[in-house]
């Protein structure tokens, strides 16, 4: 059976900075803005924003967000979320439609936004959740590690979160919080996790992603180094920790040297101008 | 047996149950009958669902009755039981039930001893991975895809409480013993289950779960579903699409 012919679309890749999706901190709703005008849709097309809770795709919700002429939710306060209550972390497809025969002109597939507390990261990995909260005792950030997986999760005092994009911030962190989340890493991890088909419930699920992160043909990790296992390590090798140690500042070091750059462009042009 | 009012877990209970659900699931890896086995953990069974430090009544008053003294041997049968009992507050405030972790692990604890079976002769019993009866949204498996789908209890409610029975029927009319391939590339598929007019086109080609022919209808229809918006079409719409698909023309003429 062939359903190659089903392939070939016209459909259009709405790019994410064309969207303008806010972020509420508090409200859990959704507001959205796209800016279409490149695109040349016809003006009676149809948008639609399909929201879904991250982990839950059957918490699909749907809004009509008007037309490529006139955009907008019918109430100024967005869309709600309250019928998903127990997350906020979504994700959302928006669409372009053709009234006629419902052909989807263009999408933008899986943004992820959030409404609420939390805001999912792109400062260390994507893969690093980022909680902005009230109190830190004096501190601007934290590293903590959060339910019975002990899942890594960067605080950040609410009123500095801006923080989660700053290229600064991100440039002069990053490696630290590298280094704790790897050292938890190989607590938590005393196998590599790919080892003979485990079975999903043999890890956690964290260590699973960020090992995949650094050891996969999309890895940033260039170096040689294995990653080292403690099984039993701890008793019969009086080396272990230092191998361990000499792992971490290694992976440390092919992410500076991978990672770094794009900031540090940034930062010297921010200066520069 | 037990007729009782509707509980969640405490946070002790969950925990408790994940470690009941991992000690039968070593259990029935032995040859061991469905007897022998229900009768080593039917009292720490009992005590979980009964005992106030972990188990609480929920709902307005905490005072929905609920009994697993029927028989259900189909998702459908306890999914229509279910609704009969949630199905108001599902109508009203459908938040409070969908994604509430200690609910619907406590619920799928109360259907235990069906659920452990392989079926209604309750000759074997077989429990399945944890994720099928503890109901996580946090639960991820190792690639990172969300488990919450695969509670066997919670999503044959949820598909039957979003069309009140009335489509999804190929999806519910299937033992209750295993969650099942079509059901669960159905229910791995984007918001399918929430769609009327799908769920009427898996039923139409699909009226039985054999030969994996709804998991090829699954990635069919999410094929279709970047190209047009399935949702808002109707069944017909999409079986004229479908027509092109040899599989299914014979089934569509």
């Amino acid at each position: 059976m062939s359903i190659n012919s089903h392939n070939y679309t016209n459909r259009k890749r709405i790019e994410r900075e064309h969207l303008n999706i806010s972020q509420p901190s508090e409200a859990r709703t959704l507001n959205a803005y796209p800016k279409l005008a490149t695109y040349d849709f016809p003006d009676d097309a149809e948008i639609i924003i399909e929201v879904w809770a991250t982990k839950a795709k059957n918490s699909l919700l749907r809004f009509n967000w008007g037309t490529v002429a006139s955009p907008g939710y019918s109430s100024d306060d967005g869309a709600p979320l309250e019928s998903i209550k127990h997350t906020n972390r979504f994700k959302c497809n928006i669409k372009v439609i053709n009234p006629n025969d419902k052909k989807i002109l263009g999408l933008a597939e899986e943004v992820e936004f959030t409404a609420g507390s939390i805001v999912e990261s792109s400062m260390v990995t994507d893969i690093l959740d980022v909680e902005l909260v009230d109190n830190l005792e004096g501190r601007i950030w934290d590293l903590a590690f959060i339910d019975d997986e002990q899942k890594p999760i960067l605080h950040i005092e609410r009123k500095r979160g801006y923080l989660a994009k700053d290229d600064f911030f991100f440039v002069a962190t990053s490696p630290i919080i590298l280094k704790l989340v790897l050292l938890k890493m190989t607590e938590h991890c005393h196998r590599p996790p790919e080892a003979d088909g485990e079975s999903e419930e043999e890890f956690p699920h964290w260590t699973y992603q960020w090992y995949q992160l650094i050891y996969s043909k999309q890895g940033f990790y260039n170096g040689t180094i294995e990653f080292p296992e403690r099984n039993k390590a701890l008793e019969t090798d009086p080396d272990w920790i230092s191998k361990r140690d000499n792992w971490i500042d290694d992976v440390v070091k092919s992410w500076g040297i991978s990672k770094m750059p794009p900031y540090l462009k940034r930062l010297e042009s921010k200066e520069g101008s | 047996m037990m007729n009782t009012k509707i509980c969640t877990f405490t946070a002790e209970g969950k925990d408790q149950f994940r470690e009941l659900l991992d000690e039968m699931r070593l259990e029935t890896n032995s040859s061991r009958s469905y007897a022998d086995f229900w009768g080593k953990f039917e009292s720490t069974w009992h005590n979980l669902l009964t005992n106030r430090n972990l188990s609480i009544p929920w709902g307005e008053e905490g005072s929905i009755d609920i009994s697993n003294s029927g028989r259900y041997d189909t998702k459908y049968a306890i999914a229509e039981y279910l609704y009969s009992k949630l199905g108001s507050l599902w109508r009203n405030d459908r938040a409070l039930i969908s994604g509430n972790e200690e609910l619907w692990s406590w619920i799928s604890c109360f259907f235990l001893e069906t659920l452990s079976a392989t079926n209604s002769n309750r000759n074997i019993a077989k429990i399945h991975a944890r994720h099928y009866y503890y109901y996580s949204v946090n639960d991820l498996n190792a690639r990172g895809f969300p488990n919450e789908y695969r509670n066997i209890i919670s999503s044959a409610f949820t598909i039957f409480a979003h069309h009140e029975g009335t489509a999804g029927k190929s999806l519910l009319n299937t033992p209750i013993y295993s969650l099942g391939d079509g059901c669960d590339h159905v229910l791995s598929e984007h918001g399918f289950i929430t769609s009327k007019p799908i769920l009427e086109v898996i039923d139409h080609l699909c009226p039985e779960d054999k030969d994996q022919n709804m998991r090829r209808l699954s990635a069919i229809l999410n094929q279709f579903r970047l190209v047009y918006d399935l949702y808002e079409m109707t069944a017909e719409q999409i079986l004229e699409k479908l027509k092109r698909i040899p599989e299914y023309k014979p089934l569509i003429d």
